[in-house]
C-alpha cells in the first residue's frame, strides 16, 4: 500500500470553529499580564497556486468576559466602540512560508475602524489528513501591536508610578482549517 | 493584639469584606482581627452633630471600635477611580477632634479589591492618603486584588497561593508597625 501523494494547500479551507481561538495579552499594573479571548471568530484561507490568503473577524462583544462594569468598560468609546465599530478583521497582504512550517504573515488589521498593517509569525502546519480522511492546516501566529494606533488610548498613571495599561498588546491566533469540497 | 477590620463596601456579599475574612486568616498568633459592622449606622457628617452629646450612637460605635483597637485595617472598594462616600464618611467622624482623634498615631493599613483590572488601587492611594491627613501611622503598601469575584472559593478563601502570601505579607507588615508603636500589642 503505498502512501498518498503530499497533499498541496491548493484551494479553499473552512474555518474549524471549535478547534480555534483568537486571543490577546496586554501587561497592566506594570507587571501583571491580563489575557482573555474572543468567542466568536470566523477566518478563511485560499491557496491559488503560490498565494495564500488569509482572512479573519472577530466580533468585539464576543470578548470573554462577563463581569458587566468590566465589559461595559471594554465595549465603551474608550476601548472597542462596539456600537460604531462592532468587528475586528485581518486580511493578509502576503503569506510567506519560511523553514519548519514557519510562516510571516503581512497583513491589515482593522480595530475600532481604524486600519494598520501588521506582521505575524509564527507556525503553518499541514496538510495532514484527519481520522477522517479530512485535510487539515493549522495556522499560529502571534503580532505585536501598539493599540495606540487603533484610538485604544485609555490609560490612568498608578499611584506608585507607572501606566495602569500597557501600549503593546500581543495578538495570537490558533486556527484550524478544513480544506471544503471542491 | 486586636486589629480592626473596615470594610469600605455595605454590600452582604461584599468582595472586601471577603478580603478581611481571609486576612483574619493569615494572622500571627496572639492577633486577632474584629470585622465592624456598623458602617451603615454613620449619619453622614454634619459639623452641627459634630459634639459629644449629640453623637449617634452609630458614631459612638465606630469611635469606640477604632480607639480599641491597637491598629485598623481597611478594604476598599473603588467607585470612580475613588473611596466610597460612607467609608470617606466614617473616616470624616472618625477625624474629629483633629488634636486627639482615635485614629491619631494609629497604625493603618489598607487593602482592596475591586472586579475590575487594578484592584482598587486608586481607592486606596486615596485611602492611605485621608488616613495620613487624619494622624495614623499609614503601612505605605497596596494590595490590589482584582477580578475579585473569581478570586475566591465557595468558603471564602483566596483561590490563588500567591495572593495569599501577599495578603499575608501585608498584614504581617501592619503587625509589625504595630508591635514598633506598642509592643506589648
Amino acid at each position: 500500500m503505498s502512501a498518498a501523494a503530499p497533499s498541496t494547500l491548493e484551494g479553499t479551507w473552512a474555518l474549524d470553529k471549535l478547534h480555534s481561538t483568537a486571543s490577546f495579552a496586554v501587561k497592566h499594573m506594570v507587571v501583571s499580564t491580563f489575557r482573555t479571548s474572543f468567542k466568536d471568530i470566523d477566518a478563511t484561507f485560499a491557496a491559488n497556486g503560490d498565494e495564500i490568503a488569509l482572512t479573519g473577524t472577530v466580533p468585539a462583544e464576543s470578548i470573554d468576559i462577563d463581569q458587566p462594569d468590566f465589559r461595559g468598560h471594554l465595549m465603551s468609546a474608550e476601548f472597542f466602540d462596539v456600537a460604531n465599530t462592532p468587528n475586528i478583521e485581518f486580511r493578509s497582504t502576503s503569506v510567506r512560508r519560511g523553514a519548519d512550517d514557519t510562516v510571516q504573515v503581512d497583513g491589515e488589521l482593522t480595530v475600532k475602524g481604524i486600519t494598520q498593517p501588521v506582521t505575524a509569525t509564527g507556525t503553518l502546519t499541514g496538510p495532514v489528513a484527519d481520522v477522517m480522511g479530512n485535510d487539515r492546516v493549522g495556522v499560529e501566529i502571534e503580532a505585536d501591536v501598539d493599540r495606540s494606533l487603533y484610538d485604544l488610548n485609555w490609560n490612568a498613571p498608578l499611584p506608585k508610578g507607572g501606566e495602569a495599561l500597557g501600549k503593546k498588546v500581543t495578538l495570537a491566533v490558533h486556527l484550524e482549517f478544513v480544506r471544503q469540497e471542491a | 493584639m486586636r486589629i480592626l477590620g473596615i470594610s469600605g463596601s455595605l454590600r452582604k456579599d461584599s468582595h472586601n469584606t471577603a478580603l478581611l475574612r481571609a486576612a483574619a486568616e493569615l494572622l500571627p498568633p496572639g492577633v486577632e482581627l474584629e470585622l465592624f459592622d456598623g458602617l451603615r449606622d454613620v449619619p453622614p457628617y454634619d459639623a452641627d452633630e459634630d459634639v459629644p452629646e449629640l453623637h449617634a450612637p452609630g458614631v459612638l460605635a465606630l469611635k469606640d471600635a477604632i480607639e480599641r483597637a491597637d491598629a485598623v485595617l481597611i478594604a476598599t472598594p473603588e467607585y470612580n477611580h475613588s473611596i466610597p462616600g460612607v467609608l470617606k464618611n466614617a473616616l470624616d467622624w472618625a477625624s474629629r477632634p483633629v488634636a486627639d482623634n482615635v485614629l491619631r498615631g494609629k497604625p493603618a493599613a489598607v487593602i482592596g479589591a475591586s472586579t475590575g483590572l487594578f484592584g482598587a488601587v486608586w481607592a486606596q492611594a486615596e485611602v492611605r492618603k485621608v488616613l495620613g491627613a487624619i494622624g495614623a501611622e499609614v503601612v505605605d503598601r497596596e494590595l490590589p486584588v482584582m477580578q475579585a469575584h473569581a478570586q475566591f472559593d465557595e468558603y471564602g478563601n483566596l483561590r490563588e497561593e500567591d495572593l495569599r502570601g501577599q495578603l499575608a505579607a501585608h498584614v504581617t507588615a501592619l503587625v509589625r508597625a504595630t508591635r514598633e508603636k506598642v509592643p506589648a500589642a
